[in-house]
């Protein structure tokens, strides 16, 4: 049995029929056929537009646009304000913060002009060891030659597929720590990360993606003053194992680093310098720790007065 | 007149009472939205060729949200929402075009 040759199409584009579908659909065929059967009955083809069904049906249409409408857009604003209400807070903290280290800086001067008057009066001698103690502890600030290290977010991103979006490499509280234990190692007297001067308490961290130094959140490029012995601290970061490990970072993700030596580095004085739990010794049994209150950091010899 | 009337208060009604859509609508509420505007344009291209029937209209209506709900909700289930949204709203816009153009042939002739 053979089939039937197919006619000639009438319609050369039929082929294209689902294109023609998708770009001009005909009206729903709904109307057509209800218009023909009101039609039949001898009626109008159209059922006009006013009717209860009408009416209804368009509240409906009314009130459901304006519901999406209104929940789809509310929770912007929301969001936007209580941003902004978080920004201002925290704008308003920080400069709160500003204004206490400010004055903490100021008591603290005032603290140490009063200790040296009082050590000047009482004896010579103790003077200059209080300075000492000082200048060891991190509570003055500190000029001398030392390096200057610079550290830098990468601003591209070290290897990426195309379309692929990825993050620049960034450094890191660990190549920080690495830096600033490699100074500390090649006789480093005095560090400071971004003006943070680094005591015997102070701590490099990462909290989320910010470095925190001493509980205060760094910004890159970081900056790291060392003062010690220019020579060692230059070499330890370009032939050492810091060094070594800075051309790694750099190499590999990206993220340079430089490294100056200088004759006057001026290094400032620390901010966070009280204990909480350790007092002084003074021979007699020493007070129990009372919570809350942070007992100021007395020199030995200050006591018992 | 009467459809306008009701447009209206419908949405003067949605302004006033604002009911607070539940969590689980929200995904819905856009697709409803187009589904609705489709069948409105519908209901004016046939209007403007004389053969308009508000049961057809009501019915198209429904049939619309629902199906285009479902649509997402059976996505939804199967992992696939945010492909099939994106799939009703071509199809729907597809019509909404076509069907202003029509409407647009009628009235401005071009």
């Amino acid at each position: 049995m053979r089939l039937p040759r197919a006619q000639a199409d009438p319609n050369p584009a039929a082929s294209m029929a689902l294109l023609d579908e998708v770009l001009d659909p005909p009206l729903g065929p709904g109307y057509h056929s209800a218009a023909r059967s009101r039609q039949d009955a001898g009626l109008p083809a159209s059922s006009g537009t006013r009717t209860w069904l009408m009416f209804g049906t368009t509240v409906v249409l009314g009130a459901v646009l304006t519901m999406a409408a209104t929940t789809l857009r509310a929770p912007d604003p929301a969001e936007a304000a209580g941003r902004a209400q978080l920004i201002d807070r925290i704008e308003a903290t920080e400069i709160r913060g500003d204004e206490q280290s400010q004055l903490v800086d100021a008591l603290r001067a005032d603290v140490r002009e009063l200790e040296q008057q009082a050590l000047v009066a009482e004896s010579g001698g103790s003077g200059d060891q209080i300075a000492g103690a000082a200048l060891m502890a991190g509570a003055v600030a500190v000029v001398g030659p030392g390096v200057e290290v610079t550290l830098r977010d990468a601003e591209q991103p070290a290897d990426s597929a195309p379309g692929e979006d990825v993050e620049p490499e960034r450094i890191t509280s660990r190549d920080l720590q690495l830096v600033v234990n490699g100074l500390w190692r090649s006789g480093a007297e005095a560090i400071s990360v971004n003006g943070h001067r680094l005591t015997s308490t102070s701590a490099i961290r990462f909290a989320g993606e910010a470095i925190i130094v001493d509980f205060r959140g760094l910004t890159p490029p970081y900056t790291i003053l060392a003062i010690g012995p220019p020579d060692e601290l230059a070499g330890e970061l370009t032939s050492g194992p810091t060094g070594a490990y800075l051309d790694e970072i750099a190499r590999q993700f990206d993220l340079p680093s430089d490294v100056v030596t200088a004759d006057e580095i001026t290094v400032a004085a620390g901010s966070r310098l009280t204990t909480r739990v350790g007092t002084v010794a003074t021979g007699e049994a020493p007070p129990a720790p009372t919570p809350g209150v942070l007992p100021s950091r007395r020199p030995v010899g200050e006591e018992p007065r | 007149m009467i459809p306008v009337l009701g447009l209206v208060v419908g949405v003067v009604l949605g302004l006033v009472i604002s009911p607070e859509v539940p969590t689980w609508l929200q995904p819905y509420l856009p697709i409803a939205v187009i589904a609705a505007l489709d069948a409105v344009f519908g209901a004016a291209r046939a209007s403007l060729e004389g053969i308009f029937n508000d049961r057809v209209f009501v019915i198209s209506f429904l049939s619309n949200v629902v199906v285009a709900a479902l649509i997402v909700f059976l996505g939804n289930q199967l992992g696939v929402g945010a492909q099939l949204s994106t799939g009703v709203v071509v199809v729907l816009g597809l019509r909404i075009f076509s069907n202003v153009a029509a409407i647009r042939r009628h009235l401005l002739g071009a």
